[in-house]
């Protein structure tokens, strides 16, 4: 099944955030870019994403807020949270989970690492799409 | 008879006086010394009794917690000191009978970090006060937090650059190698950003020379106008690409005496910047005002100039107004303090007016 998964990159560091998303364009992802907290917020706002890459320092809205947010909203309730922060304390890592984030990867991270995260994510929307559907069939 | 007993014991009462008067003056040095101990120590002395009356305090307790010996003495310890976590602990001491020591983090009457030991003091097996010991210890974990919030920072500076170059390499060893139209590009940023890190120690290991106390000036007297036109021929390029007129407007003859090698990086650095956040075409002015005291040399941009509210922390090791854009110029957010540093270890003083829209001037101060 072809990757048409959306999913939103939000990283200040424009090399960073060109890193990423030419790795996940190559794994067929439908990648949009932004480059501070207050880009994020609206388009996360208009249009729900299937998962949001995350970096936590961010010019204006932090991450922290920009995950609590996406949690709040009834309808993100699906979405994944990838953070990816050089923040690598585990009182950070804590506080993010608690927000919802599902993942969390500390800079310099490893690109295998990343790409591993997104594609068992991308699976598993896989498999619930496939349960919901047979049983709609039963 | 009568005479030779009463002189007896009149001598004998005299020898008394004198051994009662020595006494006296023993016992007094002792409350002298004691007093004078109490007095030149830098820990905040506080002695109550059971029902928490104030019966010392030495002159740092009274410096704390701006309050005199007179207005204290006497009174009940919350009266004095409106503070209910030191309250709390003399309570403790007098209820248990139990050494406490404790930090307390006090917000009212005064906004200062405590280290608060109280012993109790014990009459005939009964607790019947407690001394205070308050140590001022605010500065200490103010220099603390500066320390960690500089590791934090620099480990984050050194981390985003080595994600990149990371993240690229693994990009191209995954198979990037053969993106003909990506490769070279990812090639230069992983140059970019390995220059990026080498530029950053270097400043970091300036700052913690400059920021070292033995260092020393190798001062002279020198021609400022000369060590500016000098360093011209580093900028040029840089210059020419924006269309940036450079004018030294600095006296011939003017001469100044520091250390010439510190004063030309603190040039560099502001020249560099009035450059990097110069519009098209814009202007740097770098001239010099005569002071009572010294000199004021100016290092003026026709830039965006600096936000109000960005201007009391531009001097600080890694605050920037625009972090992207300071990325993006390669800066390494600790160029000013290297300056501001060099200034002050000449006895001189650092400054910017700026006026959003129309640009900023940069000053440093060399005294005579």
């Amino acid at each position: 099944m072809a990757n048409t998964k959306k999913v939103i990159i939000v990283e200040d560091d424009r090399d960073i955030n060109e890193l990423i998303a030419y790795n996940l364009r190559k794994e067929g992802f439908d990648v949009e870019q932004v480059f501070d907290g207050l880009s994020a917020r609206r388009r996360l706002a208009e249009e729900p994403f299937n998962i949001v890459i995350l970096d936590i320092m961010l010019p204006g809205i932090d991450g922290f807020d920009i995950c609590r947010e996406i949690k709040e909203n009834p309808g993100q309730a699906r979405t994944f949270i990838v953070v990816v922060s050089a923040k690598c304390h585990e009182q950070d890592k804590l506080y993010a989970h608690l927000l919802g984030a599902d993942c969390y990867l500390t800079k310099p991270f490893n690109l295998a690492s990343l790409l591993n995260a997104v594609r068992q994510i991308s699976a598993n929307f896989d498999k619930e799409f496939l349960v919901r559907n047979s049983s709609v069939r039963v | 008879m009568f005479n030779s007993g009463l002189k007896k014991k009149i001598a004998e009462l005299n020898s008394a006086l004198e051994l009662l008067k020595e006494r006296l003056n023993t016992l007094e040095n002792e409350n002298n010394r004691g007093r004078a101990i109490l007095d030149s120590m830098v820990e905040g002395v506080i002695v109550v009794d059971k029902d928490t009356r104030v019966l010392s305090l030495n002159p740092t307790a009274e410096k704390i917690f701006n309050t005199t010996r007179e207005s204290a003495l006497g009174r009940i310890f919350l009266e004095v000191f409106p503070n209910n976590d030191i309250a709390e602990v003399i309570a403790l001491v007098l209820g248990r009978g139990e050494f406490i020591s404790r930090e307390l983090n006090l917000v009212w009457p005064v906004q200062k970090v405590f280290q608060v030991n109280a012993s109790p003091i014990s009459e005939s097996g009964a607790v019947s006060g407690c001394l205070l010991v308050i140590h001022d210890i605010t500065e200490i974990r103010r220099l603390e937090n500066m320390r960690r919030d500089f590791v934090a920072n620099v480990s984050h500076e050194l981390k985003t650059p080595l994600t990149s170059i990371k993240g690229f390499v693994e990009t191209l060893l995954e198979g990037a190698l053969d993106d003909k139209e990506n490769s070279v590009n990812f090639l230069k940023i992983i140059n970019n950003h390995a220059d990026r890190l080498n530029t950053l120690i270097n400043d970091l290991l300036d700052l913690s020379h400059i920021e070292s106390k033995g260092v020393a000036l190798k001062k002279d007297k020198f021609a400022l106008s000369i060590l500016v036109d000098e360093i011209m021929p580093v900028f040029r390029s840089h210059a020419k690409k924006k269309g940036i007129e450079i004018r030294n407007e600095i006296p011939q003859g003017l001469q100044i005496t520091a250390d010439r090698s510190k004063i030309e990086q603190v040039l560099v650095n502001l020249i560099n910047n009035a450059i990097k956040y110069n519009k098209e075409k814009g202007s740097v002015r770098i001239y010099s005002e005569p002071l009572a005291s010294g000199i004021k040399v100016v290092v003026e941009d026709s830039g965006a100039g600096i936000p109000a509210k960005d201007i009391p922390r531009i001097f600080e090791r890694f605050y920037r107004v625009d972090k992207a854009r300071s990325r993006e110029l390669g800066g390494t957010g600790l160029g000013l303090s290297i300056v501001k540093h060099i200034i002050e270890l000449h006895s001189g003083s650092v400054g910017v007016e700026s006026t959003e829209g129309l640009g900023s001037k940069f000053w440093f101060t060399i005294p005579k």
